[in-house]
C-alpha cells in the first residue's frame, strides 16, 4: 500500500541498488502514518487502564499506604515478606492453582466427549443444546448462591434431603474443608461444560466430511476416528478453550464467595478475593498491591507455559 | 467532504458539552443543595426518613447510597470511596473504620454542635479522640438468643437457663428429642462469645475488658483460652452442629421459622420476619459462663458523620440532617422502619415488646458488650471469623485460637 501512494524516489532507488539495503531512516521519512495514528486511541487506552495502574501497583506493594492517609512511607519488601508468612494468602494461592488446573482438566475431558455428543443427529438436539449453553450464562454469584442451599449441611439442605430418601447420612457438604473445594469445583465445572462444549461444536462442524467419509472406507472404527481425526482437528479449539480456563481459573473470584466466603476457616480463599479483602476492605493497600504485582507474574508465568505446551502440541497434530 | 467532517465534529463537541452540563446541572439548577449521604442500612428502610426530613427542608436534597451485605461489606465501599477522593458529605463509622477516618482527619468534629443535644455520653466514647467527639450515634443495638418457646416447652423449659451448664443441658435434651439445639452465623465474629466475655469480665471486675489485651498487658492466650475452651462445649457436646459452619444467616432463620432449630443468636432486625412467620418467641440474654454474669450483646449503632471536607450550605444542610435524625420524629421513623432503640434523651423508644425484659434489666443496666478493636478492626474481624470456623471443625484447638489472635493482632 505504501509503494502504490508513495512511490520512492529515483534518487533512493538508485541508493537501495547501491548499499543493497534501505536505512530506517530514511524508510521513516516516507512512511504513512496513518495507521500509527489509527492505533494510538488503543495505545492510551492500554497506558491509562493497564501501564499506568500496573506501575502504580508496584509502586504502592513497597510501600505503606492504607488508602485513608496521604501519608505514604516507603517499607521495602515488608509487604512481600508478610504475604509469604500469612497462611491464610498462603492457602489462597494453593486453592487458586488448583481450581484453574482443576477446572481447565476437567472442563476439557468432559466438554469435548459432549460436543462430540451433541454433534449427531438426535431428536431435540437443539434444545438440548440451548440447554447445556445455557446454564453457564447466568452469573457466578446468582450461581454459587443456588447451590449454596443446594449444597446446606444442615439435613434440611436439598441434596441432604435426597440423601435421606435414600436412608444415607447427612453429608457436611461447605463445612468441610475439603469437600468445600470440591463443591466449589463441581460447580464450576458443571456451569462451565456447555459453554466450552458449544466452542468444541463449532470447531467440530468445521472438520471436513470427507475425512470420516475416506476412514470409513478404509475400515476405521469410532475411537480411531474420535483419535485420529476428532481429535487431531480439535487441537485449535483445546488452545483457544485452554486458555480462557486458565485465565478466568486464576482470576476466579465470585464463585467461592457466594458459596462459601472463602470458608470453612481460609480453605476456599482465593487470591482475587485476598486482594479486594486485604486492599480494600483491610485498607491495607500495600499489601493487596504486594499480593497483585505477585500474582500478575505466577499468572504471566502459568500463561506462558500454557502458550509453550500448546504451540508443541499444535506442531504435534499441524 | 470537509464541511461534512466539520459537521460531524461540532456535533460530537456539542453532544459532549450537554453531557458535562447534564452532569453539573441536575438538583443545583432547581435551587436545592445536594448532599450526599452512605446509609449504614439499606435504601429501603431509610427512605421514609430521608423523604420525612426533606418534606421539612424542600431547600435541601439528599442523594442516598448504600453498600449491599454486612458491616464489612459497608466497611470496603467506604473505604474505596474515601480513597478514590469521594468522600460521602455524610457517612457512618463503624467499629472496623473509626480509627482510619478518625486518623485520617475525614470526620468533623461535631463535640459543641447543637443537634448532639440529648446523644447519650457513653454512646460517644468509642467515637472520641483526643476530647473530641467524631460521631452522633442516637440509637442502639442489641442482640441475644431468640428461642421457640413451643420447642423449649417440649424440653419442659419455659425460657433459656442463664447457668452455662445448664444451658449446654438444655441444648443436649433438645438436641435428643431430633432438634436443632442452637446455631449463630459463623462467616461473622461470634455473636455469643462477645457478650459472654462480657459478662465474665463485669462478675471478675475486668472493667476495662479487652484493653489490657490491645494495650499488650496481656495475650487472648492467657485471657480468652479458657473461655474458649467452656463456649467449644457447645459444639463438643452436641448442642450446636458442627455443620453451622457452611449455613448462612438466612438459612439459620428459615430453620428456625419451620420449627428445626430451637435457638439463635438474632436481635431486633429479624423480628418482622419471625412475626410474619407467626412464630412464638422470646428473646433471653447469653448465659453466664462459669465465673461471669448473664449479658447481651450490644452497642452503639454506628455513628452518623459529617465529612471534614465540606462547607459553606452543604454544611449547613448536613447539620441540619443530623439534627433530624436526632429529633423526635427522625428517632421515632427510625425505630417504626429500622427497630432502632433510641438512647437520646429526644426520645424514648417504645421497645418492642419481646425485647422489653431485655432492654429493661441488659441494655438500660449496661449489661451488654462487644469486642471493639482499636485498630485492624476488619484483618481481625475476619481472622476471629475464620478462627472459629477452624475451631469449630476441630482444625484448632481453643489454645491455637487465641495463640493465632495473638499473633494477628501483633501484625497490625
Amino acid at each position: 500500500m505504501t509503494k502504490v501512494d508513495v512511490p520512492p524516489s529515483t534518487d533512493a532507488v538508485q541508493a537501495v541498488a547501491r548499499t543493497g539495503a534501505r536505512r530506517p531512516g530514511r524508510r521513516a521519512a516516507g512512511r504513512n502514518w496513518a495507521p500509527t495514528a489509527f492505533l494510538l486511541p488503543i495505545a492510551a487506552v492500554f497506558v491509562v487502564l493497564y501501564a499506568v495502574p500496573l506501575a502504580e501497583t508496584i509502586y504502592y506493594s513497597f510501600t505503606d499506604f492504607n488508602g485513608f492517609s496521604t501519608d505514604v512511607n516507603l517499607v521495602g519488601l515488608a509487604n512481600y515478606r508478610t504475604i509469604f508468612t500469612d497462611p491464610s494468602l498462603l492457602t489462597g494461592l494453593g486453592f487458586t492453582l488448583a481450581f484453574a488446573l482443576a477446572t481447565t482438566l476437567l472442563i476439557t475431558m468432559l466438554a469435548i466427549p459432549l460436543a462430540v455428543v451433541l454433534n449427531k443427529k438426535f431428536f431435540g438436539r437443539s434444545l438440548v443444546r440451548s440447554i447445556f449453553f445455557f446454564v453457564g450464562v447466568p452469573s457466578q454469584v446468582i450461581l454459587g448462591l443456588v447451590w449454596q442451599y443446594i449444597f446446606s449441611p444442615l439435613n434440611s439442605g436439598a441434596l441432604n434431603s435426597v440423601l435421606a430418601k435414600f436412608g444415607m447420612d447427612p453429608v457436611s457438604w461447605l463445612a468441610d474443608p475439603q469437600i468445600a473445594r470440591g463443591c466449589v469445583v463441581f460447580v464450576a465445572v458443571w456451569a462451565g461444560v456447555g459453554w466450552h462444549a458449544m466452542l468444541y461444536l463449532a470447531y467440530l462442524q468445521a472438520i471436513p466430511a470427507d475425512l470420516y467419509e475416506q476412514s470409513q472406507v478404509d475400515g476405521a472404527s469410532g475411537r480411531q476416528q474420535f483419535f485420529h481425526i476428532t481429535l487431531p482437528q480439535l487441537v485449535p479449539a483445546v488452545v483457544v478453550s485452554s486458555f480462557l480456563l486458565i485465565t478466568g481459573g486464576l482470576r476466579v473470584y465470585e464463585l467461592p464467595f457466594a458459596m462459601t466466603k472463602g470458608g470453612p476457616g481460609y480453605a476456599t480463599n482465593t487470591i482475587t478475593q485476598s486482594i479486594i479483602l486485604r486492599g480494600l476492605a483491610q485498607s491495607d493497600y500495600g499489601v493487596g498491591s504486594a499480593l497483585a504485582v505477585l500474582f500478575t507474574v505466577a499468572c504471566l508465568a502459568v500463561i506462558l507455559v500454557q502458550l509453550r505446551l500448546a504451540g508443541i502440541v499444535s506442531k504435534r497434530f499441524a | 467532504m470537509r464541511s461534512r467532517r466539520e459537521f460531524v465534529a461540532a456535533l460530537a463537541a456539542l453532544t459532549v458539552t450537554a453531557s458535562l452540563a447534564g452532569c453539573g446541572g441536575g438538583s443545583g439548577s432547581s435551587g436545592k443543595t445536594t448532599i450526599t449521604y452512605f446509609s449504614w442500612n439499606n435504601q429501603k428502610v431509610m427512605t421514609p426518613i430521608i423523604e420525612a426530613f426533606e418534606k421539612a427542608n424542600p431547600d435541601i436534597h439528599i442523594d442516598i447510597s448504600a453498600a449491599q451485605g454486612q458491616a464489612n461489606d459497608y466497611a470496603q465501599t467506604l473505604t474505596t470511596r474515601i480513597a478514590g477522593n469521594q468522600v460521602p458529605d455524610v457517612f457512618h463509622m463503624s467499629i472496623e473504620t473509626r480509627s482510619a477516618v478518625m486518623d485520617g482527619g475525614f470526620a468533623r468534629d461535631i463535640t459543641h454542635e447543637s443537634f448532639m443535644k440529648g446523644i447519650d455520653p457513653t454512646a460517644s466514647t468509642l467515637y472520641t479522640r483526643d476530647g473530641k467527639v467524631y460521631g452522633m450515634a442516637p440509637t442502639a443495638w442489641a442482640g441475644g438468643i431468640v428461642y421457640n418457646k413451643k420447642l423449649l416447652a417440649k424440653a419442659g423449659y419455659s425460657s433459656v437457663p442463664t447457668t452455662w451448664d445448664e444451658f449446654l443441658k438444655m441444648g443436649r435434651k433438645l438436641a435428643d428429642s431430633g432438634v436443632t439445639a442452637y446455631m449463630e452465623d459463623p462467616s461473622v465474629v461470634s455473636g455469643s462469645f462477645g457478650p459472654m466475655l462480657g459478662g465474665y469480665y463485669a462478675k471478675q471486675g475486668m472493667k476495662t475488658g479487652d484493653d489490657a489485651i490491645f494495650e499488650g498487658k496481656t495475650t487472648f492466650e492467657k485471657v480468652w483460652t479458657p473461655l474458649i475452651e467452656q463456649w467449644d462445649r457447645l459444639v463438643s457436646e452436641g448442642v450446636m452442629p458442627k455443620n453451622v459452619v457452611g449455613v448462612n444467616t438466612d438459612q439459620i432463620k428459615q430453620s428456625f421459622m419451620t420449627d428445626q432449630l430451637a435457638m439463635f443468636r438474632s436481635g431486633p432486625w429479624d423480628f418482622a420476619d419471625l412475626d410474619s412467620a407467626g412464630i412464638d418467641y422470646g428473646v433471653a440474654p447469653f448465659p453466664a459462663l462459669p465465673g461471669g454474669e448473664p449479658f447481651v450483646g450490644g452497642g452503639p449503632d454506628s455513628p452518623y458523620v459529617i465529612s471534614s471536607k465540606i462547607s459553606g450550605t452543604k454544611l449547613k444542610a448536613a447539620e441540619k440532617f443530623l439534627s433530624f435524625v436526632n429529633s423526635t420524629e427522625g428517632l421515632k421513623l427510625a425505630q417504626e422502619n429500622m427497630n432502632q432503640i433510641s438512647t437520646s434523651a429526644n426520645y424514648d423508644s417504645k421497645v418492642p415488646p419481646q425485647l422489653q425484659d431485655v432492654y429493661t434489666k441488659y441494655i438500660k443496666t449496661g449489661k451488654y458488650y462487644w469486642v471493639n478493636w482499636p485498630k485492624g478492626g476488619t484483618v481481625m474481624g475476619q481472622e476471629i471469623a475464620s478462627q472459629w470456623q477452624l475451631l469449630i471443625q476441630g482444625k484448632e484447638t481453643p489454645r491455637s485460637v487465641a495463640q493465632n489472635l495473638d499473633k494477628k493482632w501483633k501484625s497490625q
